[in-house]
């Protein structure tokens, strides 16, 4: 490819998905602190301090029922565990297990049993970000669409390379000439901070196209290796087994994968489940291993451990591009610098933008021209 | 001496292979991954920073 081809290349793929990728960054800035601000807004809550903690956790058989009491009609779905809040369990509760949506999110205490908040669905500045950074509120089509802007996004980071070089060859690294015509200024900021940030964009932006194929990856997993499972241990049940003891299961869950804990668990019933089965996803303790999970099939009737399966390359790809595309894994400090490589991403979209406007509408002074 | 084609790389690599380090160190199993991780990604940060405030 000749250079004006690769030149071309950068400026359309640029063109087409800067606007998108604009809000992309905009929007991602404040989903990297969600956790903080949702705790800043009151929408979620801490565990409260307690003088005594009890010495063992509160049954997790009470917690539902006590959830199913204050959900009269709706049926507990999903047990929900966050690893950075060991001392709270959420259950995410439906109109039926196998909902496509929920229509409650509560919190409890794991080590009292008490019920501490409902988290405020589909409401408030938070979720206006989400929406717009996952799907720009056109459901699937949105979020696939938002991927090929992704897809736009890596060809331009390469393309981009390529056309750096003719640019900088007489250029010491780092050079901003502030003396020269704005556009010259721009042009060396665009070059200067898209060449720095390039791997830390090239990550974010495919871990975001991987990020943005979640509903089909999961589809493929439950149609193929979930589907696979529960026909070869198909119970007698035809209707959700509601008699069970969740202890039991967590018990039985915790001790067919040891050094692991619940990351969440499915209901019988559920798209992620069979009738006669729950489905606990356990996750490692450690940095790389609480980012994959593992699953524990337990039978809900007699609590006995059916099987236990790791999770296929295609599920732990996903799992693994979440933290590297949400920067939630190396604590504040990342979070941080995360957000701050974002504002650089956005001046690299910035002055990319200005470059090809100005360019459009003014041409460059010869002595400008000249010397570029 | 480098060829000036080298010379050109030498810098947008080093910030490469820091950032790629540090986003990798975070996820290792290792005691010091985080702090090696907030080391490593803020080298091309301020880097960055410092060059556009540079009078």
């Amino acid at each position: 490819m000749s250079l004006k081809s690769w030149y071309l290349t950068h400026k359309w793929t640029s063109l087409v998905s800067t606007l998108f990728l604009l809000m992309l960054c905009i929007t991602g800035l404040p989903l990297i602190f969600a956790h903080e601000i949702d705790h800043w807004l009151e929408r979620s809550v801490d565990p409260p301090v307690l003088e005594n903690p009890p010495a063992q956790a509160a049954s997790v058989d009470q917690i539902v029922a006590d959830a199913e009491q204050r959900r009269p009609g709706e049926v507990a779905q999903f047990l929900v565990r966050d690893p950075d809040e060991p001392a709270l369990l959420f259950v995410r509760m439906a109109e039926s297990a196998d909902a496509q949506d929920l229509s409650a999110f509560l919190t409890y205490d794991a080590r009292t049993g008490d019920f501490l908040s409902t988290y405020p669905l589909g409401q408030g500045f938070m979720d206006i970000m989400l929406r717009l950074h996952v799907d720009m509120y056109a459901g699937l089509p949105g979020t696939l669409f938002l991927g090929f802007m992704g897809l736009l996004l890596v060809i331009s980071l390469i393309s981009g390379v390529v056309v750096y070089k003719p640019y900088m060859k007489k250029l010491r690294f780092g050079t901003i000439r502030r003396h020269r015509h704005r556009r010259i200024r721009w042009l060396d900021q665009h070059n200067l901070v898209g060449i720095v940030t390039l791997a830390w964009v090239a990550v974010v932006s495919i871990t975001g196209v991987i990020n943005t194929l979640n509903v089909p990856i999961l589809q493929h997993w439950q149609a193929t290796e979930l589907t696979e499972l529960a026909t070869a241990h198909a119970g007698e049940s035809t209707e959700p087994v509601t008699d069970y003891s969740l202890d039991a299961v967590l018990t039985a869950a915790g001790q067919a994968a040891p050094a692991m804990s619940m990351s969440f668990m499915a209901f019988p019933g559920g798209n992620f489940s069979t009738n006669q089965h729950f489905m606990a996803f356990m996750q490692g303790q450690t940095d790389i291993t609480s980012q994959l999970l593992k699953l524990v099939m337990v039978d809900a009737t007699d609590n006995q451990v059916e099987a236990v399966r790791e999770m296929p390359w295609y599920v732990n790809a996903l799992l693994l591009s979440q933290p590297l595309h949400f920067g939630d894994y190396g604590g504040m400090p990342l979070k941080i610098i995360w957000a701050l490589l974002d504002i650089l991403a956005i001046i690299v979209l910035w002055t990319g933008l200005r470059l090809w406007w100005h360019k459009r509408h003014n041409q460059l002074p010869d002595y400008a021209r000249e010397r570029v | 001496m480098a060829k000036p084609v080298q010379k050109l790389w030498r810098g947008p690599l080093l910030m490469a292979g820091l950032s790629i380090l540090g986003l990798a160190s975070a996820l290792a199993p290792f005691q010091w991954g985080d702090q090696l991780a907030w080391l490593t990604l803020s080298v091309p940060l301020f880097y960055t920073i410092s060059c556009l405030i540079e009078r």
